[in-house]
Parts: C-alpha cells; sequence; structure tokens
C-alpha cells in the first residue's frame, strides 16, 4: 500500500517534470511545443555525457542551460517566425523532434543508462523505497513551489500573468513581449532539460525516449487549463490513475488508463465551463 | 418564378474559373498507370507497396489541407486496419477473412476517430487539441501492439501468406485501381458543396457557425472518413508487406504520413499521394547507401516545407496552373423572392444578464424589436452593443434571463442552431472565408445550412441571390472578382462581400455590427437602401452605429444603451428628445 502511494507520488512527479516545460512554453506563448521530448532526451544525452567529466549535479546544471540556450536559439530561428500561425509551430516543432531524432540515431543507435547518484533504499512506513526517487518526489514539490511563489508574488510572475491574459495588452503598456517570448520559449527548454536530466537514471537512453514523457506531458498541460499552476491537481489525477493501474494491472495499462481518464477529465470540464 | 422587381437580368452568366478537380488526380493517375512500362520489376513492386502509404498521405491532405484538421496520429488508424486484415486471414479462409479484416478495421478505426471527435472539436477547444490527442493515440497504440503479443505477435507482428496475385504486374494494378478508385473519391468530395463548407471551416471554424453549419459535425465527419480511408490503406498495406507490424502503428509512422504529406502539398489530394510515392522510392534507392544521413535530409526538407512552402512540390503546379485552368461558368441566378415574413416582435428578451468575471456587460430589463423595420442599436463605448449582437447571434453560452427569438427560446442553443432560426450576423471587422473565391463565400453566405446527401457529391454551378444583394456586389466591384481568393479584396470589398453573405441568405433577423465603419457617404448610403428595402420586404434588421445622421435616415427605432442597460427605446424623434440620452451625448460630447 506505502509502496502502491509513494509510485503515484512519483508518477505524479515525473507528470510534473514532463509537464512545466510544456505549460510555460504553452501558457505564455499558446506554441505547443512538440519537440519538448526531444528536449528532454538531449537532457538526459547531455547528463550521460557529463558523467564521465563531472559529478552528477553538475551534469544536471550544464544539462539545464545548454538545452535552455538551444531553445532560445530555436526561438530566434524558427519559433519566432511562425508567430501565431499555431498549427505552423506545432508542425515545426514536430519536424525539429524528428530532426534531433534523425541526428542523435546517427550518432547513437541507444540503449545506455545512466546509475543514478544515490540508490539506496530508503525505508518509510516499513517499506523500502529508492532514495532517487524520493528525491525526485521532493524536487517536483519544490518546482512546483517556486513557480507558484512566481507567478503569484513576484514582478516577473505579474509580467507572465499580464502576457497570458492578453499579449496585445501587454505589449501597449510596455512589456516587451518579444523578449519574454523568447525568454519564456528558453525557459522551457531549460525545464525540459532538467527534467530529461534527472529523469535519466530512471530510463533507458534512446533518441526515441521522449515520446512517452511527452504524452503524459501534454495530457498534463491540457488539463492544467491556461494558468501555471494548474498541472498541480492535473498531475495528481493522471499521475494517482497511473499509480492505482500500473499496481493492479501493468505499465501499459496504466498508460491507457491515463489516457482515457484524461479525455473524460477533458469532456467534464467542457461541459462544466457552460457549453 | 422570377422576382417581380427584377430591374435587370442576369441572364447572360458570370463566369466563374473553377480549378478543375479531375486534372490532379487523372494526371498522376496517368503517370502511375504508365509506370510498369518504365521502370524494372524490382521498382514496379515497391512502387506497388507503396499505395497504401499513397492512400494515408491523401486521407491526410483531406483531414488537414481541405479541412484543417492537423491529425498527427493516422498511423493509429492505418494500424488498425493492418491488424485487423492480418487476424482476419490468419483466423478464417482468406477470402472471408479479408472481408472481416476490411470491415472490422474501417469500423474500428471510425470508432476511434469518432471518440477523438468528441473530444478535441468544439467551440472552445483550440486548434491544437486534435493534433496533442492523435499524438497521444497513436503512441499507446504502439504499446498496445507491444504488450499484448498473443494477439498482435508483440515486436513480430503478425505474418501472412501471400493474398495478392504472384504476377508483380496483375498484383501492380490491382493496388493501382483500389488507390484511384479512393483518390477520385475523395476529389469528388473535395469539389462538392460540401467541399466548399469544409474549406471554410478549415479557414474560419468560429466564423461558419453563424451562417447555421455545424463546424463540430462537420470536422467530426471529414476526421472520421479520413480515419476509415487510412485504415483501409493499412489493410492493403499488410496484404503488400504479408505482415502486420507495430512499426505501422506507432509515432514514427504517423510522423512519417505527416512528412510524406506536407512534402508533397497537403492542399492537394494527388499531391500529397505524389509525395508519399516520391519519398518512398527515393528512400528506396538511397537505402544501403547513406539512409541516416538521408533521413536526417528528410527531417530538414520538412522543416523548410514548413517554414517556407506550405504547398510543398505542388507549389509550381499551383502558380502555373492559376493560368491555365479552363473556366467553368457557375450562374449567378436571381432569388425567387422569399416568403413572406411574420409580424410582430421578432426579438423579446426580459432580464438579460451576461457577465464576464466580475464585469457586468449587459444588464437589460426588456428589450425587444420587430419584424419589418430597421432599429438602431447605439451608445457609448462599452455601452454592451456588441455584447447583446453577440448575445443575440448565440456566441454568449452563459448569459441568463428569457430571451424569445423568431418565436424560439434561444438561451442555450448553440451558435448554428440560432443562425438557421434566420438570424445572420455581420461582425465589426469584416470576416470572410479568406482562401475561398468570391463566388465561394456568396455561396457559404445563401446557402441553405443542412447538409444533404446530395452535398457530398455535387457541386452547384447555379447560385440563386437575393437582385438588391447582386445589385449592392456589382456595384462595388464583387462581380468583376468572382475567381479571386476573398483574402486578395481591399478592407472595403470584404466588408461588402461580408454584408453580401449574410443578406444573401434571405434571413428574417439580421445584426449588422457597424457594418460601415470606416466607409465613404456613398458606400454608407448603399448599404443603408439595402437594409431598408430588406426591412420593407419584411425583415428584422438590428445595426448597431454610430453616426446619428446615418441612423436617422434609416432606422424606424433607437435602442439606447448604457453601460449595460437599456435607457430609451423609441422612434428617432422620441429618443432625440430623450432627456437621459441628451445628458449622455452632450454630457460626454461638451
Amino acid at each position: 500500500m506505502t509502496i502502491t502511494i509513494l509510485n503515484s507520488f512519483f508518477g505524479v512527479a515525473v507528470l510534473i517534470l514532463s509537464a512545466a516545460g510544456l505549460v510555460v512554453v504553452f501558457g505564455l506563448m499558446k506554441v505547443v511545443n512538440f519537440a519538448h521530448g526531444e528536449a528532454m532526451m538531449l537532457g538526459a544525452y547531455v547528463a550521460l555525457i557529463a558523467r564521465d567529466w563531472m559529478p552528477f549535479w553538475l551534469g544536471i546544471v550544464v544539462a539545464g542551460i545548454g538545452i535552455g540556450v538551444l531553445g532560445v536559439v530555436i526561438e530566434r530561428l524558427l519559433i519566432r517566425r511562425l508567430y501565431r500561425r499555431i498549427l505552423d509551430t506545432i508542425l515545426a516543432t514536430w519536424g525539429l523532434g524528428l530532426l534531433i531524432r534523425e541526428l542523435i540515431g546517427a550518432f547513437d543507435p541507444g540503449y545506455s543508462s545512466l546509475d543514478a547518484p544515490f540508490d539506496a533504499p530508503v525505508s518509510i512506513l516499513g517499506s523500502d523505497f529508492s532514495a532517487y526517487r524520493l528525491f525526485i518526489i521532493a524536487f517536483a514539490a519544490v518546482l512546483l513551489t517556486a513557480m507558484w511563489v512566481i507567478e503569484r508574488f513576484t514582478s516577473l510572475g505579474k509580467t507572465v500573468r499580464a502576457v497570458i491574459s492578453d499579449p496585445d495588452l501587454a505589449r501597449g503598456i510596455g512589456i516587451n513581449v518579444d523578449r519574454v517570448y523568447a525568454l519564456s520559449f528558453g525557459t522551457g527548454w531549460l525545464l525540459a532539460g532538467v527534467a530529461g536530466a534527472l529523469l535519466a537514471p530512471m530510463v533507458t537512453i534512446a533518441p526515441t525516449m521522449g515520446g512517452n514523457f511527452l504524452v503524459g506531458g501534454f495530457l498534463t498541460t491540457i488539463l492544467a487549463g491556461p494558468t501555471l499552476l494548474g498541472i498541480g491537481p492535473a498531475a495528481g489525477l493522471l499521475g494517482g490513475t497511473g499509480g492505482i493501474f500500473a499496481t493492479i494491472a501493468d505499465a501499459t495499462t496504466a498508460s491507457i488508463a491515463v489516457l482515457v481518464v484524461a479525455m473524460i477529465a477533458m469532456k467534464i470540464k467542457d461541459s462544466r465551463s457552460g457549453r | 418564378m422570377k422576382n417581380a422587381l427584377n430591374g435587370w437580368s442576369f441572364a447572360s452568366a458570370v463566369p466563374i474559373l473553377n480549378s478543375p478537380w479531375w486534372r490532379d488526380p487523372v494526371c498522376l493517375l496517368i503517370i502511375l498507370a504508365a509506370c510498369p512500362f518504365l521502370l524494372d520489376s524490382y521498382r514496379v513492386s515497391s512502387l506497388a507497396s507503396y499505395f497504401p502509404y499513397a492512400m494515408a498521405a491523401s486521407a491526410l491532405a483531406l483531414v488537414w489541407g481541405y479541412c484543417g484538421i492537423l491529425a498527427l496520429g493516422q498511423a493509429a488508424f492505418f494500424g488498425l486496419g493492418a491488424y485487423a486484415a492480418a487476424k482476419g486471414i490468419e483466423s478464417y479462409p482468406v477470402a472471408p477473412g479479408l472481408v472481416a479484416g476490411i470491415f472490422i478495421g474501417c469500423a474500428a478505426a471510425g470508432a476511434l476517430a469518432w471518440i477523438l471527435a468528441r473530444v478535441s472539436f468544439g467551440v472552445r477547444a483550440g486548434a491544437f487539441l486534435i493534433s496533442v490527442m492523435t499524438f497521444c493515440t497513436a503512441v499507446a497504440f504502439e504499446q498496445l501492439a507491444l504488450k499484448f503479443t498473443s494477439v498482435t505477435g508483440g515486436q513480430n507482428g503478425i505474418p501472412l501468406d501471400r493474398v495478392l496475385p504472384k504476377d508483380p504486374l496483375l498484383s501492380y494494378y490491382i493496388g493501382f485501381v483500389v488507390f484511384a478508385m479512393l483518390l477520385l473519391g475523395m476529389a469528388v468530395i473535395t469539389r462538392s458543396n460540401l467541399g466548399r463548407v469544409i474549406a471554410s471551416v478549415r479557414d474560419d471554424s468560429m466564423r461558419i457557425r453563424f451562417f447555421g453549419t455545424n463546424a463540430e459535425l462537420v470536422q467530426r465527419r471529414v476526421f472520421v472518413l479520413g480515419a476509415i480511408v487510412t485504415a483501409f490503406a493499412g489493410v492493403l498495406d499488410a496484404l503488400y508487406s504479408q505482415i502486420a507490424a507495430p512499426d505501422r502503428i506507432g509515432f514514427a509512422f504517423s510522423t512519417f504520413i505527416v512528412l510524406w504529406c506536407a512534402i508533397g502539398g497537403r492542399n492537394s489530394l494527388a499531391a500529397a499521394a505524389f509525395g508519399a510515392l516520391l519519398v518512398n522510392m527515393v528512400s528506396n534507392e538511397l537505402s544501403g547507401i547513406f539512409l541516416d544521413y538521408w533521413q536526417i535530409l528528410l527531417a530538414l526538407i520538412f522543416i523548410i516545407v514548413v517554414m517556407f512552402l506550405p504547398d510543398g512540390l505542388y507549389w509550381p503546379i499551383r502558380v502555373l496552373g492559376s493560368r491555365l485552368n479552363a473556366p467553368r461558368p457557375l450562374q449567378l441566378e436571381p432569388a425567387v423572392a422569399s416568403s413572406s415574413h411574420p409580424e410582430g416582435p421578432a426579438f423579446v428578451g426580459e432580464k438579460l444578464i451576461q457577465r464576464f468575471g466580475s464585469f457586468t456587460a449587459l444588464d437589460v430589463d426588456r428589450v425587444s424589436f420587430d419584424f419589418g423595420h430597421v432599429t438602431a442599436l447605439i451608445g457609448p463605448n462599452g455601452a454592451g452593443k456588441s455584447t447583446l449582437i453577440a448575445f443575440l447571434s448565440g456566441a454568449l453560452s452563459d448569459a441568463h434571463g428569457k430571451a424569445i427569438l423568431v418565436g424560439k427560446e434561444m438561451l442555450g442553443i448553440p451558435i448554428w442552431k440560432v443562425a438557421r432560426l434566420g438570424v445572420k450576423r455581420k461582425f465589426q471587422n469584416p470576416r470572410v472565408f479568406e482562401s475561398l473565391s468570391v463566388a465561394d463565400n456568396l455561396f457559404i453566405g445563401a446557402r441553405d445550412p443542412k447538409l444533404r446527401m446530395r452535398d457530398w457529391l455535387v457541386r452547384d454551378q447555379c447560385l440563386p441571390i437575393p437582385e438588391d444583394v447582386m445589385s449592392l456586389a456589382r456595384q462595388h466591384g464583387l462581380l468583376a472578382r468572382l475567381n479571386d481568393d476573398a483574402g486578395s479584396l481591399a478592407h472595403g470589398q470584404k466588408q461588402f462581400l461580408e454584408v453580401c453573405m449574410v443578406l444573401g441568405s434571405q434571413s428574417q433577423v439580421v445584426l449588422l455590427d457597424e457594418p460601415t465603419a470606416g466607409m465613404e457617404s456613398a458606400d454608407r448610403a448603399a448599404i443603408g437602401q439595402v437594409l431598408v428595402y430588406l426591412a420593407r420586404s419584411g425583415a428584422a434588421v438590428l445595426i448597431v452605429e454610430h453616426d446619428f445622421d446615418f441612423v436617422r435616415s434609416i432606422a424606424d427605432r433607437i435602442l439606447v444603451l448604457d453601460q449595460g442597460a437599456l435607457i430609451a427605446d423609441g422612434t428617432v424623434s422620441e429618443v432625440s428628445e430623450d432627456r437621459k440620452v441628451r445628458d449622455l451625448y452632450l454630457g460626454e460630447g461638451g
């Protein structure tokens, strides 16, 4: 029982980590980033390569900064030209994801693995649970809290909320919306890089690893709605569902159950907000 | 019976250029029919095995290029078809097994598409939602195929005995005929009346609802149709490749379908099919030489196409083709005079309240306007005029109160149903269907919004339009530009086009939100004249207007709104004498 609950919490944490970058990019720019999974994959590869050169933690920082800078460059080269053509941004990021997968795939067939920096089981209420997974749960909680504090209480948060609710008006009152966009796309990729690097020890590292993260991230983002904070309850619902079904059935059934629950929740949310 | 007010005749048809719908498919099919005589037998059988891909790409062109639904999980449908066929042939004798496979595969794909459509299309759903949901579904289906090994054969898939004839030429032409039939069938739909509606849904899926089209239903039907065609392509693929494998159902294969369609040209069924055949033939030639780099190159080409060449390889043909098109006349004919309008109030609203968050945009105790009159709606900025127009057109779903429009309670009715009560709306900024020709725009405005069976197959070549509307269109140069894209019109012409579209449907109630904004006084007078004529013939006209002189010249009755409340209601002279109105305007003006 304890293990099921802890695993569910871990599932929620993975969803929060996968969705955080997506939510920032989608909430602020209305861009659905289909290359987000590949950004996470790149983060995992940076962590893998950094293993031989530096401590694990430094590798995560490098992954975040490196992928974040890459995000800013991509915003400048690609996304900015497709401003407000929402279907074209989907296609461009989708093509970008394909390109990154193929590029990495040409050099690395994949299936490497990375050891967690600490993996000793910790005893919680009589059950053993991986310390690294506990750390991921704690990290996701801190990330969510940090996003909440930033959005609610800082001047950066005010800018963010202004841009989310009306970009044109925000531009009118002197907010440099272009810079906000570049920064938010960079932040989205930074978060993806960190998430990919952090989760790298939990998965097999391969060029195609992004897809599964992307599904969870997308479903969470869509359920979350327009604010950054909605990902908390959304990830809770989907992660909880996944955790339960992973225990009573298996991982595949769990991912189908998550998809179905997400669809039902979307439909309920839709009918609740009026017709 | 011709209209009695027939001042001039349209006996001489106004020619309209319609691109010949069969040109692209027939050209492609002629080339493909000749291919066995040009290529060696190895390449012929490769090409044959790409027909299913071409079908899937064409189906995506229908769904994405024509209807604007960016479906990123088409492989889920393709794979369903392939697995159903393989299971059928594995379990039964070949013929009944294949029939069962086709039936079950297409039905399952259709049902899955229907569910996805129910979740992803709607007034408030973003255009991206279907992309995300189809993507997630494709990933989930790949996991399912890999997981349930006993049913799907897991990683190895389900191998099949050869069902198609051994003769490569014969098996090529079987695929060719099936492909040709599907391609031409889809081409017929894209050129039909439904095809025009589909394109208008793509251009502005919100605007088309105000003409009485249930855009959600159109999207759903097109998406389900595309899924069924894709599943059928999957069946054929299982027969050619003699296996149903998990690499046909997942998100990687979905990516390829999108890539073929984009590179070939999403806006043409034949071009998308050509893209699939070409990319696969080239991949086939290059396989073993530098396949890894070829995939990278393809991804790069895809990004370049997305950024700069939305028409893909079809681009030169579109540019050249627009000069080569043979004219196909479409007649504009005067409409039969509309049926008599009822008398009395067109709309009665009581205790109407609309709030946006904490802001009350509309709080009206009682408001009404009548058939047979032009009623003007005036008031300062932010008074709630546009809110009332939006409410009357059904666009506000969370308003409270009691509202009887054309004899029906209208609260809670979706926009397209309100429009079918005979209520048409002109927006403040012109909203026309920019990629459709002016003629097709007029057609969309004038047509009966109900979709019938014949609309799937037939393209009407006759357009009945009320004569006063026709003369308005003629005076403002729209008839001379019937073949041009509406997007290429000047702003003022778009205004007139939208007015003509709204009036063309002979509605009982016409709502116009500042239709003359930014127009010269002569043009205003022309529109005013039509509105007065319309009211004389029995319709209820409600117009938002700032220019009081213009209001005075056309309106029988004036409603004055201020801060969401109705502060005056009466004839022009009554209202201009009204104390509150004078305070409001004089207080503001000086």
